[in-house]
């Protein structure tokens, strides 16, 4: 199984892989391939991890996917499923560390993310754009780890309530919620972040 | 990156000789929840139609002639053991819901809502054949400790001092002028019942709840009298521990 695969089924959908997967092993390669660089920044991003570390939960990740493959549900996107494996060993991960770990993730922040942050009224007006890009990273780290994961999902990797309330496991309604308290968070380390 | 890693993917995978968890034991467990969900609701409706058998038996409006009727008082007489089954039920029914493929999406106070209201009217009916008073009367009679810790509502009601008597009639005389009563501590009681507001049918076997006066350490007047069913054959009466006395 670990040689190359003469196939090429970098065209089919996610699903149509799930379900090449159960009859040929070697198409999972494609949906690892599809997934990992968003699932690896995803990992570090909320966990503050190293990137060996990250690369470890990833691998657990893609093999506890693997392992439940046959419960992929066609009417849940691929995508929600395995990012809420993903969080699960993340945060199952975070949670056997005693300590902490600082200072391994890193926040490119793009202009389209600062004015997705940025959208409601309130926000315009208080939140210099500026300052949040140079203060990102530091505010990130000072975040809640829950709220972290929203900004992420939410405003890096641009999921809409739907697909996050499938990769958390709860409302939508309560997505919401938490978009709102994470962006006052933000603009709470923001105001106390010296200039 | 990309490559590498999926390969050490992969090859774990390999190494590790793991294979996909075949369809049904995915499926199964889905069938697990959804009976664990249904379970609970059918839990909870026959909770509630026993404690609606509980409240029709429990005559508050007697009671309250006698005493207010607080809120943890009326929790005891509930039977606060099958008000923890319901709220239990309620809790494992939302665990089921959300482990459901899309449960999760509906938010706890629409699941308890909709769960509620199924196994209220589902209580009704259980209420309404008579299955709750029969399923209270089986655990009077079959159930250590029932009557007396988890569901203590006759030793509540009990109280000769402030002008309340429960228990199960022994004897009735001919000339229905007294009656013998055995409390649900086991104590005989003789009831006299000249004093009777209005005449009843008493019959021994029957469970009363009785306001009026002691007037005796052993007797005591009645005023108003509610009776109620036998419990079943050679059961002892509800809330009885087991009769120590000859009576």
């Amino acid at each position: 199984m670990a040689d190359m695969d003469p196939h090429d089924w970098s065209e089919k959908t996610d699903y149509e892989l799930v379900t090449l997967t159960l009859q040929n092993q070697h198409a999972f390669r494609f949906l690892i391939e599809r997934y990992d660089a968003k699932l690896l920044r995803y990992i570090q991003r909320i966990s503050n991890v190293s990137l060996q570390e990250a690369e470890d939960i990833l691998q657990e990740s893609f093999i506890n996917a693997y392992t439940h493959l046959a419960d992929v549900d066609p009417k849940i996107s691929f995508s929600a499923w395995m990012y809420r494996i993903a969080h699960n060993q993340t945060i199952s991960a975070y949670r056997k560390r005693k300590a902490r770990p600082e200072g391994n993730m890193l926040w490119d922040v793009e202009d389209d993310v600062i004015e997705r942050i940025a959208t409601d009224e309130d926000m315009k007006q208080e939140m210099d754009r500026h300052l949040l890009r140079e203060q990102f990273q530091s505010i990130m780290e000072k975040m809640d780890l829950k709220y972290r994961e929203i900004i992420e999902l939410r405003f890096f990797q641009d999921k809409s309530y739907d697909e996050i309330a499938d990769i958390i496991r709860k409302p939508p309604g309560t997505v919401a919620t938490l978009v709102h308290r994470a962006k006052a968070q933000m603009k709470k380390h923001l105001k106390n972040t010296p200039v | 990156m990309t490559n590498d890693l999926s390969q050490r993917i992969l090859n774990e995978i390999e190494n590790k000789k793991i294979t996909p968890q075949p369809r049904w034991q995915a499926q199964l467990k889905r069938g697990g929840v959804w009976v664990l969900g249904f379970g609970c609701v059918f839990g909870a409706g026959v909770g509630i139609g026993t404690i609606a058998s509980i409240v029709k038996t429990s005559d508050w409006d007697l009671y309250r002639e006698t005493a207010p009727l607080s809120p943890p008082l009326m929790l005891l007489m509930l039977s606060y053991a099958w008000v923890i089954l319901v709220a239990g039920a309620i809790v494992g029914v939302y665990y089921a819901v959300i482990h459901t493929r899309k449960g999760y999406r509906y938010p706890l106070y629409k699941i308890v809502l909709l769960s509620s209201g199924v196994a209220i009217v589902l209580g009704g009916v259980v209420f309404a054949v008579g299955i709750g008073h029969r399923i209270d009367q089986r655990f009077e009679s079959g159930v250590p400790g029932y009557g007396t810790v988890f569901s203590p509502r006759h030793h509540v009601w009990q109280k000769p001092e402030e002008g309340r008597l429960a228990g199960r009639i022994e004897e009735v005389e001919t000339d229905t002028t007294s009656m013998g009563l055995v409390d649900p501590f086991g104590h005989f009681w003789t009831v006299e019942l000249q004093e009777l507001d209005e005449a009843q049918h008493i019959e021994v076997g029957n469970f009363a709840h009785i306001i009026g006066t002691q007037t005796a350490e052993s007797t005591f007047q009645a005023k108003e009298i509610r009776l109620h069913d036998r419990p079943p054959k050679g059961a002892p009466a509800p809330g009885m521990m087991k009769p120590n006395t000859p009576y």
